[in-house]
C-alpha cells in the first residue's frame, strides 16, 4: 500500500521555485496572522519583480518587501502599519513611482478572489464605484456595464488571481489541515483562489488531532500544496490565540523604514539569519516568550 | 466634572447612534467604539457593532487596545465575524451606520485616503480607499476625523475615494437606494450636518472652550452656519462614569 504524502518543507524549499514576476498574495489582517517567516525567506533568496495583491487592510509585509526591492507592481486597499500609522516604504516608492500601483478598495479585492476562486468570468456590483475616482485611475479593473437584467448600470470587475498565497496559522497537520485560532479574513476564498497554497504553522500536530475537532479546522488540506513549521512565523506581528506583537520590534521598523534605512533592518533581522531559527535566536528565546503572556 | 475632547466626543457620538443600530469601527477609532459602548449602555441597548479587523460582534473587551484587528477584542463578543459578511453588510444597508473618515474631506462630504496633490504627479500618498466607496451603500456615513484644519477640511478632495453630496443626479443615481450619504462630522473642535438646501457642509455645534470664529477659521471652506450655533453638551457625571469603566487605562485622556 502506498504512503499517503507529507507536504511538510522548509521555508526554503517550499518557496524555491516562485519565480521573478510572480503574483504573490500573504494572508492576514494587519499585524494578525501575516506570514512573516515566509515573507523574510522571499526577501532571502532575493526573488524579484512581484506582482503584489493584498488582503484588503495590511502593510507591513508589503512595506518590507518594496524596501528589499522584490515588487514591481501593487494593488492597494489600504496598505499602512495600522496603529503606526503609514508604510513609509510604500509611501515612497509611491511618490517616487518606482513601482506600478493600482488603486482598489477592500470588497473589489475581496470579490476580485472570490471570483478566482468560484471559477467566476467577473463579479458585477452595483454601480456605487462610478460615485468615486477609482474607475478613472483604475480603468482596468472598474467597467462599467449594464445589468442584463434591469437594464440598469452596474460595474464589473475581475477575478484577481495569485499564482501562490502565503498563509500563517496556529496549527497544521503534515498533509495541510489548518487551524486558525483568529479572526477569518477570507483565508477560504484565498486558498481557492490561488494557484498554489503554502501554509505556515506555528505548530505541526498529529493528523489524530485534527480529525479529533474536524469542525476547528479552517483551511483543508486539500488547496494546500506545502506546510512549513514556523515558530513565530507572524514575529513581530501576532499569532491570535498563541501571542502578540512585539511592540519595541515594530517601532525599530517603523523608526528604520522612516529613515529609509529599511536596509539596515534587512540585514539585522533577515540576510544575516540564514534561516528563520537563527532570526529567532537572534530576537531571544526570552523576549519571544513573554509575547505569549498576552491581554 | 472635568473631561477630555476625546471623552466628549465619544458621549457626543453614543449620542448620534440609536437603538436598533447596527454598526462598525476600524483602525483608529477608540473614540467611535467609547461611544459606540456607551450608546449600548445607555439608551441604545439593541445597537450591534463590529469591531474592525478583529471581527468581534459586540466586543467587552477589558481594555482600549491599540489595534483593532487585536484578538483581545474578541473578549465578551458573540461572535467572530468573516470579512465575507462584513462586505456582505457594507453592500445590503444591513450596516445602518458606519464610521468613515479621510485624509481629506470637502465641504460636500466627499472624502479621500489615497493622495494629497495629483496622483498621477506630485503627491503626498496616503494608505488606500479601503471602505470609503461605502459612503454611497451605507444608509448613515458618521464622519469621524481627529483633528479640525485648513489642510484636512478643503474645498475639494484632491481624489474622491468616498463620494459626498456633489455630482448632481447622475452620481446620486449611483448610489444604493436606502443610502443617505454622510449625514454627520465630528472633529475635536466641532459636530457638523449637511442639512442646507445644496447639501454643503454645515455647523451644528461648537464644543465648549471654542468659537465659531475658530472653527470656521479652521475649515479650508465657506463652512455655513444658520442660524445660533449651540455648544455642544458636556457630558453627564454619569456618562463620563461608564466611558471611564469601558477606557479603564485612561486612553481618552491622554
Amino acid at each position: 500500500m502506498s504512503q499517503r504524502r507529507s507536504k511538510l518543507k522548509s521555508a526554503a524549499e517550499a518557496l524555491a521555485d516562485i519565480p521573478d514576476g510572480a503574483k504573490v498574495l500573504a494572508a492576514g489582517v494587519h499585524l494578525s496572522n501575516t506570514p512573516m517567516a515566509l515573507v523574510r525567506q522571499l526577501v532571502r533568496q532575493g526573488t524579484k519583480s512581484l506582482e503584489i495583491i493584498p488582503t484588503p487592510a495590511t502593510g507591513l509585509w508589503v512595506d518590507m518587501l518594496i524596501a528589499a526591492g522584490a515588487v514591481s507592481k501593487l494593488y492597494v486597499s489600504y496598505v499602512g502599519l495600522e496603529f503606526l500609522g503609514l508604510a513609509p516604504n510604500f509611501r515612497r516608492a509611491a511618490q517616487e513611482k518606482t513601482l506600478q500601483i493600482v488603486d482598489v478598495d477592500e470588497p473589489t479585492i475581496f470579490h476580485g478572489l472570490r471570483a478566482a476562486a468560484s471559477g467566476l468570468p467577473f463579479v458585477a456590483f452595483p454601480p456605487f464605484h462610478l460615485t468615486t475616482d477609482l474607475p478613472r485611475t483604475s480603468p482596468d479593473i472598474y467597467k462599467e456595464i449594464i445589468d442584463p437584467f434591469t437594464g440598469k448600470p452596474a460595474v464589473a470587475i475581475p477575478p484577481l488571481c495569485p499564482d501562490v498565497c502565503l498563509v500563517h496559522v496556529a496549527r497544521a497537520d503534515i498533509y495541510g489541515n489548518g487551524v486558525s485560532l483568529g479572526g477569518r479574513h477570507m483565508e477560504d476564498v484565498i486558498t481557492k483562489a490561488s494557484r498554489r497554497v503554502i501554509l505556515s504553522a506555528e505548530e505541526i500536530v498529529d493528523n489524530a488531532e485534527i480529525c479529533r475537532h474536524p469542525t476547528h479546522t479552517t483551511i483543508p488540506g486539500v488547496l494546500v500544496d506545502s506546510v512549513v513549521h514556523a515558530p513565530f512565523g507572524a514575529y513581530p506581528g501576532a499569532c491570535p490565540g498563541v501571542y502578540g506583537y512585539d511592540r519595541p520590534h515594530l517601532l525599530e521598523y517603523n523608526e528604520l523604514a522612516k529613515q529609509n534605512k529599511t536596509r539596515e533592518y534587512l540585514d539585522r533581522y533577515v540576510h544575516a539569519q540564514a534561516d528563520e531559527a537563527m532570526m529567532l535566536k537572534a530576537i531571544g528565546a526570552q523576549r519571544l516568550e513573554a509575547l505569549r503572556n498576552y491581554g | 466634572m472635568d473631561f477630555s475632547t476625546a471623552e466628549l466626543m465619544a458621549v457626543t457620538i453614543s449620542q448620534e447612534l440609536r437603538d436598533n443600530d447596527f454598526t462598525a469601527v476600524g483602525t483608529a477609532s477608540h473614540i467611535p467604539l467609547c461611544g459606540i459602548r456607551l450608546a449600548q449602555r445607555t439608551h441604545a441597548p439593541n445597537l450591534w457593532f463590529v469591531y474592525g479587523g478583529s471581527g468581534a460582534l459586540n466586543s467587552k473587551a477589558r481594555q482600549l487596545v491599540e489595534m483593532a484587528a487585536d484578538f483581545r477584542n474578541l473578549e465578551g463578543a458573540e461572535y467572530r465575524t468573516p470579512l465575507q459578511d462584513i462586505i456582505d453588510f457594507e453592500f445590503t444597508g444591513r450596516f445602518t451606520c458606519l464610521f468613515l473618515g479621510g485624509m481629506q474631506i470637502d465641504q460636500y462630504g466627499s472624502m479621500n485616503m489615497v493622495a494629497i496633490g495629483d496622483p498621477a504627479g506630485k503627491h503626498i500618498r496616503g494608505p488606500g480607499t479601503v471602505g470609503l466607496a461605502f459612503t454611497s451603500t451605507i444608509p448613515r456615513t458618521l464622519v469621524y476625523m481627529q483633528h479640525h484644519d485648513p489642510r484636512l477640511f478643503v474645498r475639494k478632495v484632491d481624489f474622491v475615494s468616498g463620494r459626498g453630496h456633489d455630482g448632481g443626479e447622475r452620481l446620486a443615481s449611483y448610489r444604493q437606494p436606502w443610502c443617505k450619504g454622510p449625514t454627520w462630522v465630528i472633529t475635536p473642535l466641532a459636530t457638523m450636518d449637511f442639512e442646507t438646501p445644496d447639501r454643503r457642509m454645515r455647523l451644528r455645534s461648537v464644543h465648549p472652550g471654542h468659537t465659531v470664529e475658530e472653527v470656521r477659521d479652521q475649515t479650508g471652506f465657506d463652512l455655513a452656519v444658520t442660524g445660533p450655533v449651540p455648544t455642544t453638551e458636556a457630558p453627564s457625571p454619569e456618562r463620563l462614569k461608564i466611558i471611564r469603566e469601558i477606557d479603564v487605562d485612561g486612553v481618552l485622556r491622554r
